[in-house]
């Protein structure tokens, strides 16, 4: 066994009930995630990331249902375990001490009338660590570290600060409990140049400082070019590409990793190579056969249309789900 | 020729709690026929008021706003009429901006009727089946009779593009207008403004807080970096993109995050020395941005504020440092 694992994610499948039917967000994924790795997860909106990612942690919307797989958790002393199986009151323990959440667009969801103090305080006990002093110095400290005023934050009411402020402050909170695991939801979404810098500045240093790993979700390339040492490209509900950072935007395999690469322009880069993906992500209730990805892929042939392909290993910590992957590779 | 567009001097203030905010601070610009022109900064920069006053759906409380060298709030009934139509806006929200109560074909046939574009059903049918394939949304018997709600993102961002083209304007001024979108579609949505500019010779006023999507999109025209209200650096597209000279433009260039992995690691970056932005109540005196400024100068950016000066290579920048910097090479 792989001492550096800390989540294993094996076939995991997640459906929603939905009027029209099935809706299958989530379609038999497999990943490994290492002892301080990032992992960003990217794809179109509906390509299934935001609720892969939620699954994660199990806070899922109830009409969804985690239909098969499993999630094995490897803690820092003890034994591994499959979070899908963990009562209730262990899986309320697991959440914030093992594995934290940033939600999207979460700096609009803090308790306006408590202040950030109060929030620091509240989570701790929540979590039987009682002690206000120790947490209260804890929190300071981890202020201090996302590049606020601890005194001043602490203090303070949500409405007092800023949107870059608050997403930096449910940064430190998502660590008070030293987590082995930080998920991010479009993190940088919505906010101001100079924000998503000092944003991406502070992940940064805080993965060096603190030991932890972290799993993006973010339809924000660019994001994942600053801060993710692997990427996993998200299609119609599976995971179609793993790769390196820089196999993943250099060397991309699989058609839909390259289209994403390909239509998003940098200030620098050449501008004629640029071009949108065609067409639109498929009605996750009634997929196509075949390959996905296939009704909008140039490199399509009739196998494509027939049969799904499976994930083949094409390098050094890179899967891809494609037949014509070689072909991919050399475009 | 009249430039299309001229505003000199425009402030903009907006009554607040207790008196008033100053949202635009003496804004002057002026917009030849055709070309493109970018505006960028971040939120509470003032681009998006700048836009709305060049649609004249705000007065402005001082200066002038020129549509072809006449005050547009100094036009006969009739005039302004006309300019209005001429100018059109497109949202940054393609789900608020549609009326979830109206088809696609209504919505575009509706303009076109009472204003007279088009005589009969006939031709305002045959009308907005063109406006349809002109932005894409083909096979168009597929749109005319849906609504927005059964219509993804893209596709009604192309709707909104098709609306604003009905009374065939002279200026598109669009706000925002693929942010909202995938990445994805985001560049086919731009290709599409970019053919129809050139097909029908607009004006585009582009305004938004991604710098990477101006500089694909106004790469032939001009880009304006706003701050505070007020215009910092004024200059063809690539000048600013790649030899920013304001120091706050110089800042946002360093940050932006790309999507390149090795670009992006190693670029250069400004330090500022603060990161919180100045409230618009309470604007830092002189150069509003010292507080947060690399080269600030101590006796002159906090007292003086920092005229718009040409410089020899057509830029025009506000800032006391870069402009000496720039005379003495």
């Amino acid at each position: 066994m792989n001492a550096n694992l800390t989540l294993s994610v094996k076939n995991l499948t997640v459906t929603y009930k939905a009027a029209r039917g099935l809706v299958r967000a989530v379609r038999d994924v497999s990943f490994d995630l290492h002892r301080g790795e990032c992992i960003a997860l990217i794809g179109e909106s509906g390509s299934g990331k935001t609720t892969l990612g939620l699954s994660l942690v199990r806070l899922h919307v109830r009409a969804a249902n985690i239909a098969a797989g499993s999630l094995i958790y490897h803690p820092k002393q003890g034994a591994p375990y499959d979070v899908l199986k963990l009562s209730h009151e262990n899986l309320r323990r697991f959440r914030w001490k093992e594995c934290a959440m940033v939600f999207q667009g979460a700096q609009n969801a803090m308790n306006p009338l408590l202040t950030i103090g109060t929030q620091f305080l509240d989570t701790a006990s929540d979590h039987d660590w009682t002690n206000a002093r120790d947490v209260e110095q804890r929190g300071m400290e981890l202020l201090r570290l996302v590049q606020l005023d601890p005194k001043r934050v602490w203090s303070s009411y949500p409405h007092q600060l800023s949107g870059g402020m608050r997403q930096r402050v449910l940064i430190a909170l998502g660590l008070l409990l030293q987590p082995q695991i930080l998920i991010l939801d479009e993190p940088t979404t919505a906010l101001d140049i100079l924000t998503q810098r000092a944003i991406i500045d502070v992940l940064r240093d805080l993965r060096k400082q603190l030991d932890f790993s972290m799993i993006l979700v973010s339809h924000d390339l660019s994001l994942a070019a600053e801060l993710a040492d692997r990427v996993a490209t998200m299609y119609a509900g599976k995971l179609v590409e793993t790769a390196k950072v820089d196999d993943a935007f250099y060397r991309p395999h699989h058609p839909y990793t390259l289209g994403l690469v390909k239509s998003v322009p940098t200030i620098s880069a050449k501008i004629e190579d640029l071009r949108s993906i065609g067409g639109s992500p498929p009605d996750l209730i009634q997929l196509p056969p075949g390959c996905k990805f296939h009704p909008r892929c140039a490199f399509a042939n009739e196998r494509c249309r027939q049969t799904e392909p499976l994930v083949e290993v094409v390098g050094d910590l890179h899967e891809v789900m494609c037949y014509e992957w070689r072909n991919v590779r050399g475009s | 020729m009249h430039p299309i567009l001229e505003l000199t001097h425009v402030t903009k203030r907006f009554p607040a709690d207790k008196g008033e905010i100053t949202v635009l601070n003496d804004v002057s610009l002026t917009v030849q026929p055709g070309e493109t022109v970018c505006l960028v900064g971040e939120s509470g920069c003032g681009k998006t008021t700048t836009g709305k006053l060049v649609a004249g759906l705000h007065a402005p409380s001082e200066g002038h706003i020129r549509y072809r060298g006449k005050d547009i709030w100094q036009m006969s009934k009739d005039e302004f009429a006309q300019y209005r139509r001429e100018v059109q806006f497109i949202h940054q929200d393609p789900y608020a901006s549609l009326n979830p109560a109206h088809t696609i074909g209504r919505m575009l046939s509706f303009p076109l009727k009472h204003h007279g574009i088009t005589k009969d059903e006939k031709s305002t049918q045959a009308r907005v089946r063109e406006l349809l394939k002109l932005v894409d949304l083909t096979p168009v018997d597929d749109f005319v009779h849906k609504f927005p709600h059964q219509l993804s993102g893209g596709q009604r961002q192309r709707a909104s593009i098709a609306r604003s083209l009905t009374l065939n304007p002279k200026v598109i001024v669009a706000d925002e207008s693929v942010s909202m979108v995938d990445v994805s579609i985001r560049l086919s949505l731009l290709g599409i403004l970019s053919r129809l500019k050139q097909e029908m010779g607009m004006t585009v006023l582009f305004i938004t807080h991604d710098l990477a999507i101006a500089n694909y999109f106004a790469r032939d025209g001009r880009t304006v970096v706003m701050y505070l209200g007020r215009v910092v650096e004024l200059a063809r597209t690539p000048d600013i993109m790649l030899h920013p000279k304001h120091p706050y433009a110089q800042a946002l260039l360093g940050a932006v995050p790309e999507a390149d992995p090795q670009l992006t690691r190693n670029k250069v970056r400004v330090p500022l020395r603060s990161l919180d932005v100045p409230s618009l109540r309470n604007l830092p005196s002189g150069c509003a941005f010292h507080p947060r400024c690399p080269v600030y100068a101590q006796g002159v950016c906090e007292t003086d504020v920092p005229q718009l000066t040409p410089m020899p290579d057509s830029r025009v920048i506000a800032c006391h440092v870069a402009v000496k910097n720039i005379m003495s090479e």
